[in-house]
């Protein structure tokens, strides 16, 4: 009982697809060396919808492909056995030759043998029918569900199509972007040099003596000059990071000479707050795949951050030792006794925007900048990974992962044996 | 009196820098634009030239490209400013012979070292300076 419901509901819907697809206008073309077969096929497929489908015919694979190119036709009828090809390589032809058909090929094979039929549905044809058994029926649906698949295949492509679309305009846009910033970094930056020079020389007393409560005074001005252009530099290099305008150099670098680097740019904020920095490693580090001066960058940013959060006297822990856990990435650990940052923010720290929101909390105090943001963005670059993990008043601890120039080395190594 | 020619398209930088160059005590002239900077030079035979890659007419590269072309001009040390971070303009400036490059904005002591040493190269060196 179940198997007879079964097959009275699925012809139901095949009956249904049938009208739904061959009852919008339809053009088939029949391509068979005998008139007579295709006078049989017409006068089926005209007997059904004899307003709705329109027969197209063709006699030989040239023919064909020159009735394909000066009409739109949405499905093709081919014998297998053509004066000039055989139906498979039409199917190929046509595949090639008039690129903008989608619709179904089906193959009709006089002997119905399989391997025929295959090589038919390799060369791209929808499905195959042998000639004999030919019915009203049986042509009509296979024409239906040919179409339904085509239809299908269409509305991917077409998707597909709409994808890249999308794709190029979005690229256009960043390019649009990148030319922006760096036309507004030239038109904010050249003031801010004229500023800067004419406030150098008040500093060095080239426009007359300065006593030190002025000297005091264009100190801060400066001050505020670099933080200004430090800002804007940031701003300029998250936006060429986002936009995939950086590329790395990578080489095999001593991360001892990165880290040393790293922190003479920040000794004398160290100096001034009288924070500790103390160094330690566990044994021997190799070296790591680094572009030098992008992780320079990285870490000068994050222990920046963390002088800037730590409270005077306190102390910044600079952590190294290879991985345990995965020994192709050394770990660097950089600890501060900071301020610590809360629960509800740490997921956001490395996020550009969120910072922006931010600003209006006070526990945050001061801004962050784009310092994080940026040194994560160099660290994925690197194929590394940075975390962060912060406990409030107490501190807040960084750890990277970078990899160690040799983890390429007997990746590639390990592949090959 | 030792003289520097300095291109420059803005007119507050240009007269910042020639303010503070001029109490350091040295010779000044200017150009705004690509096309002068070659005839000044040529006309005044500056001892350094400090000069801008941004300009209207032909950027600093071009400039230096043709001074350096210059018979009376070749020996000239050039002394380049940018305020673009470009990737790869330092470089670019230290495989031609550029003797420093100094990226805006930078201070008086900065430009006045700079223009100190490429007046003055160290002592048995030929030619300019050459920076890191």
């Amino acid at each position: 009982m179940t198997d007879t419901c079964f097959v009275a509901s699925n012809t139901l819907k095949l009956r249904t697809l049938i009208q739904q697809n061959v009852s919008a206008a339809l053009t088939v073309l029949i391509v068979d060396d005998d008139p007579a077969f295709r006078y049989l096929c017409a006068s089926t497929l005209r007997q059904r919808n004899p307003t709705r489908i329109t027969v197209l015919e063709a006699g030989s694979a040239e023919e064909a492909l020159e009735v394909m190119r000066s009409n739109s036709v949405d499905c093709v009828l081919v014998d297998y056995q053509l004066p000039d090809a055989n139906g498979a390589q039409l199917v190929a032809q046509i595949r090639r030759a008039i690129a903008d058909y989608y619709g179904p090929m089906l193959i009709l094979t006089a002997g119905g043998s399989e391997e025929v039929a295959a090589e038919a549905m390799r060369a791209g044809a929808a499905d195959y029918l042998p000639k004999q058994g030919v019915t009203s029926d049986s042509l009509q649906r296979a024409i239906a569900n040919a179409m339904e698949r085509a239809n299908m295949q269409r509305s991917i492509v077409g998707r597909n199509t709409e994808l890249e679309r999308l794709n190029g305009t979005l690229s256009k846009r960043n390019e649009e972007i990148a030319r922006f910033y760096h036309r507004i970094s030239h038109e904010i930056k050249t003031p801010l040099t004229a500023a800067r020079m004419f406030m150098s020389m008040l500093h060095e007393g080239l426009a007359g003596p300065v006593n030190d409560e002025q000297r005091y005074i264009i100190d801060q001005a400066l001050e505020s000059c670099d933080q200004l252009t430090n800002q804007f530099n940031d701003l300029i290099e998250c936006t060429r990071l986002e936009t995939g305008k950086v590329s790395l150099r990578l080489q095999s670098e001593s991360l001892r000479t990165i880290l040393h680097r790293s922190t003479v740019s920040v000794r004398p904020a160290l100096a001034a707050k009288g924070l500790k920095l103390v160094e330690t490693n566990e044994g021997v580090i190799p070296p790591i795949e680094a572009d030098a001066g992008r992780m320079v960058q990285v870490f000068a940013n994050i222990l920046g951050n963390a002088v800037k959060f730590t409270p005077m006297g306190g102390e910044i822990h600079l952590h190294t030792r290879v991985s345990p856990r995965t020994p192709m990435f050394v770990e660097v650990q950089i600890r501060d006794t900071g301020i610590g940052i809360s629960p509800e923010h740490i997921g956001h720290i490395f996020d550009r925007l969120y910072q922006v929101e931010a600003e209006s909390d006070p526990s945050l105090g001061v801004g962050l900048g784009l310092g994080l943001t940026i040194a994560k963005e160099i660290v994925e670059l690197h194929r590394g990974s940075i975390t962060v993990a912060s406990e409030l008043g107490r501190g807040t601890t960084f750890t990277l992962y970078l990899r160690t120039a040799d983890a390429n080395e007997s990746f590639s190594l390990g592949k090959v044996s | 009196m030792k003289k520097v020619l300095i291109v420059e398209d803005d007119r507050k930088i240009s007269l910042a820098i020639s303010l503070s160059m001029k109490a350091m005590g040295y010779g000044i002239v200017t150009a705004s634009d690509a096309v002068s900077a070659t005839s000044q030079a040529r006309k005044e035979c500056p001892d350094v030239i400090v000069l801008d890659i941004n300009l209207p007419g032909g950027d600093g590269f071009m400039v230096a490209n043709r001074l350096q072309s210059i018979v009376q001009t070749a020996a000239v040390p050039i002394i380049m400013i940018t305020a673009s971070r470009k990737p790869g303009l330092r470089e670019r400036a230290k495989a031609m012979g550029i003797a420093d490059f100094l990226e805006k904005p930078f201070g008086v002591t900065q430009l006045a070292d700079a223009v100190e040493t490429a007046c003055h190269p160290a002592n048995g060196m030929v030619g300019a300076a050459q920076f890191g």
